[in-house]
């Protein structure tokens, strides 16, 4: 009885163990697994994103212009575009044929219906179609858009999340959120798909660039965590994909993986009160100043950035046409000088700062940062705030004197000006401009090439030697993927667009 | 037993509606960023405003506590701010997946640690003392390690199943298994030592009681007292201590969830708290409110219907 008794015992501790099923398939050549770090949340063209979750976007909506991998702009949905001699009236021409994935022709009222859907829309770049004045359907295949200004970034846009064009009569539609249709390279197959975890797509087949399709299917893997990410490719489930734990970089580079990086963004402190309405000492340039020659940025991207990444003196990264080497030893880490400047703007014994703090960052940055100011004489209270939402708008409501954040450098430098240095600027909080910097954008917008290089230039430098920002560093993005895939970086964007996928 | 039943009932209700206005205050107390932080940098003061407006943040606590509740008690938790589906209907898809994950790994517990147990007290000796070594093992290593070891081990090194990811068992039953043997073995491992050592306590001290004697010199066979008379008497106390390891469960699945990319109640309740989606997290929080209180109901009516003396408790 008791042999029985612990045979049966046996045969239940091992019903643990007979789950296993067989190796893994590895996916067909014609299939890209691409892992994505971020879940879809609305899939309406009026409320595409991109980074993490262009790929969603990409995979149905085609847009009106498309770009390459550096960001140049080349024909897409639209075979042809022209501004007229004001900057300011764009004409496009639209190719023929072209079906959306239900049989819906799509024409020059098409593109009607989605700028003005976009223009409403819930997209956090919905900002860039502020400009437009008018969308009118000239004829089926032409459409004319009027625009209040010249807007060096527009056509970029057009090749961005403003230019995804979805089926004119889903637009509005609640199936549309988790049911997209467009006229892009894949169709959406919701029955194989599984929310939140898997999205598959087919081939479109009436798709207008099947040449430019490097992948007949693709399966998009939601990947929440960085560690989920990592073990996803490791086992084979991805051919690629972002990898936002930059510890795990070495091993996957012993592992045969290839991982390519960008240093996308920029590390650092925002002054918010240069104009001095919230009356601390930041008005003072000699302060600003100060502080950017009292941090020393390679502890900097030591401890805060852990060692991934590079220094940095200006926010204008190497491929923004505005950068200029020769900033790159603006301000040299002297404490010695920093204290000298404080001294000089009235300020010989310090004063006291206050600051918010993101929680979804560690204390060391926080603590560093502490550190770097007292070693200056300066002190610095923190506030914490709930969460990154609540961080974010309490900087936009510009309710401190300054901020640490890590923002993105847009390849296009127009939309970075308007980003980051123009008076309405998202992350320029407190409107904040000046004479010079007025004048300066002014003449941005509505210039182009040469001229508008060498102007940038000059509100780099002016805006360096004026302290807007005290940046730090420039932390790298990665992007990991088996040597089966061929892949292009794309400039100013954290995960390659789908078209950077070559055969 | 009417009295009883009536009496817990009773509490589940209060205690459900208590947690509902609590976690409804706690995330009203700050309604200021959400907006905000929802359409991002970009959004214009006007954009926050019609926001505000067109989702209810422009309510006082009261009227916007009162338009939920009417509208939870009949099931319709709204539609999420920052989803593609209502919550209803995403509370559907992903309890499901959970409870898979948790009901699976509740068996597998019970199964192994009723095997496990009564032999550790039935045999003694070598037995009793490795499962009491396990039982240190299992109280010792939190199930998020487990599950990095198990992926290491089953994923990447021999890709028997997969790191990441969730098939439904109704799509492709090997490709279920695939995805959801390793977070459920994950789950049940840590599950397992407290219910062990829960039955061979019980069972050892049921063994020695006289009846148990009795029973065996009056010719019953040893399997029969052991299966039809010890397992019963011990079963008050398991009974319990499974309650609360499914309740446990339901916690500690936020982090396997989050480690497999597995597309559940956990996994949509990190989201949508990072998202200051109220009705997300509301729908969230009554659903889990609601699986807890109902177990330990069910726990309670069980264990006085084994136990009658409970009903007095």
């Amino acid at each position: 009885m008791k042999k029985k008794l612990l045979a049966a015992s046996v045969a239940a501790s091992l019903s643990m163990a007979v789950l296993a099923g067989a190796p893994m398939a590895h996916a067909a050549s014609s299939t890209l697994n691409l892992g994505v770090i971020i879940d879809v949340t609305d899939w309406q063209a009026s409320s595409a994103q991109l980074a993490n979750a262009g790929p969603y976007y990409q995979a149905v909506y085609s847009t009106l212009l498309n770009q390459d991998a550096d960001a140049n702009v080349k024909p897409g949905l639209a075979s042809a575009y022209k501004y007229d001699k004001t900057g300011t009236v764009l004409t496009l021409t639209l190719r023929k044929g072209i079906k959306f994935t239900d049989g819906e022709p799509f024409n020059a009222a098409s593109v009607v219906a989605n700028l003005n859907a976009f223009q409403k829309g819930a997209s956090p770049t919905a900002n860039m179609a502020n400009g437009i004045v008018s969308v009118v359907a000239k004829t089926p295949t032409t459409v004319v858009i009027t625009l209040s200004a010249i807007d060096s970034a527009f056509l970029t846009n057009l090749a961005g999340t403003m230019g995804f064009m979805q089926a004119t009569n889903t637009i509005g539609s609640t199936d549309a959120k988790s049911n997209p249709i467009g006229a892009g390279p894949y169709v959406y197959d919701k029955a194989d798909s599984v929310s939140g975890s898997s999205y598959v797509f087919k081939p479109n087949p009436t798709y207008y660039d099947k040449a430019h399709r490097a992948y007949d299917n693709l399966n998009l893997k939601v990947l929440n965590t960085a560690v989920a990410a990592v073990n996803a490719l490791k086992a084979g489930q991805v051919d690629a994909v972002a990898i936002a734990d930059n510890t795990a970089v070495a091993g996957l580079k012993t592992a045969g993986f290839q991982v390519d990086e960008q240093n996308l963004n920029w590390v650092g402190l925002t002054f918010v009160d240069k104009g001095g309405r919230m009356g601390t000492p930041l008005k003072n340039v000699k302060v600003r100043q100060a502080i950017n020659y009292g941090f020393d940025r390679a502890a900097a991207l030591q401890i805060m950035g852990l060692g991934y990444g590079k220094a940095i003196e200006q926010v204008f990264a190497p491929y923004n046409p505005g950068y200029d080497a020769s900033l790159n030893n603006a301000y040299p880490y002297d404490v010695a000088k920093a204290k000298q400047l404080l001294a000089d703007a009235g300020y010989p014994n310090g004063f006291t700062l206050n600051m918010p703090t993101n929680p979804a960052l560690g204390a060391y940055v926080y603590d560093f940062m502490k550190d770097q100011f007292a070693k200056m004489g300066i002190t610095i209270n923190y506030t914490a705030t709930t969460g990154s939402a609540d961080f974010f708008a309490q900087v936009w409501a510009a309710k401190w004197p300054l901020y640490r954040m890590a923002l993105q450098r847009d390849p296009n430098s127009w939309s970075l000006v308007q980003f980051l240095y123009a008076r309405d600027a998202a992350w320029n909080p407190s409107g904040f401009g000046d004479a010079t910097t007025d004048a300066l954008i002014a003449k941005i917008r509505v210039t182009t090439g040469k001229a508008q290089t060498a102007l940038l230039k000059q509100l780099n430098t002016y805006t360096v030697q004026q302290a807007w920002f005290c940046p730090l560093y420039a932390p790298p993005v990665f992007f990991a993927h088996t040597n089966n895939v061929k892949v292009s970086l794309h400039a100013g964007n954290s995960m390659p667009f789908l078209s950077d996928f070559t055969k | 037993m009417l009295r009883f039943t009536l009496r817990r009932f009773g509490t589940g209700v209060a205690l459900l509606f208590t947690i509902c206005t609590l976690a409804y205050f706690l995330l009203y107390i700050d309604t200021n960023s959400i907006a905000a932080g929802i359409l991002g940098a970009s959004a214009t003061k006007a954009d926050i405003a019609h926001f505000n407006e067109t989702h209810g943040l422009n309510l006082n606590f009261f009227e916007s506590y009162w338009n939920w509740l009417t509208h939870a008690l009949t099931g319709d938790f709204g539609a999420a701010w920052t989803f593609t589906d209502p919550v209803s209907t995403m509370i559907g898809q992903r309890l499901s997946v959970t409870l898979t994950l948790v009901v699976s790994s509740l068996v597998i517990v019970t199964i192994v640690s009723l095997t496990l147990g009564v032999l550790a007290a039935v045999y003694g000796g070598w037995i009793d003392r490795l499962v009491q070594v396990l039982g240190l093992i299992g109280f010792a290593i939190p199930n998020f390690l487990v599950a990095f070891a198990l992926v290491a081990e089953f994923a990447v090194v021999h890709r028997w199943f997969n790191a990441v990811g969730w098939t439904p068992p109704s799509a492709n039953f090997n490709d279920f298994l695939k995805s959801a043997t390793l977070p459920i073995a994950a789950i049940a491992f840590t599950g397992l030592a407290s219910l062990t050592q829960q039955i061979r306590g019980a069972v050892k001290d049921t063994l020695q009681n006289d009846y148990v004697r009795t029973l065996r010199t009056s010719g019953l066979s040893f399997r029969r007292v052991i299966l039809k008379h010890v397992l019963r008497n011990s079963a008050g106390p398991a009974l319990s201590v499974l309650g609360l390891q499914f309740v446990g469960m339901l916690g500690g699945i936020v982090i396997i969830e989050q480690i497999f990319s597995i597309p559940g109640l956990g996994s949509f309740s990190v989201q949508a708290t990072g998202l200051k989606d109220i009705p997300a997290v509301m729908g969230v929080v009554t659903t889990m409110a609601l699986i807890v209180i109902t177990v330990n109901f069910t726990i309670d009516l069980l264990s006085a219907a084994l136990n009658p003396k409970v009903r007095l408790a």
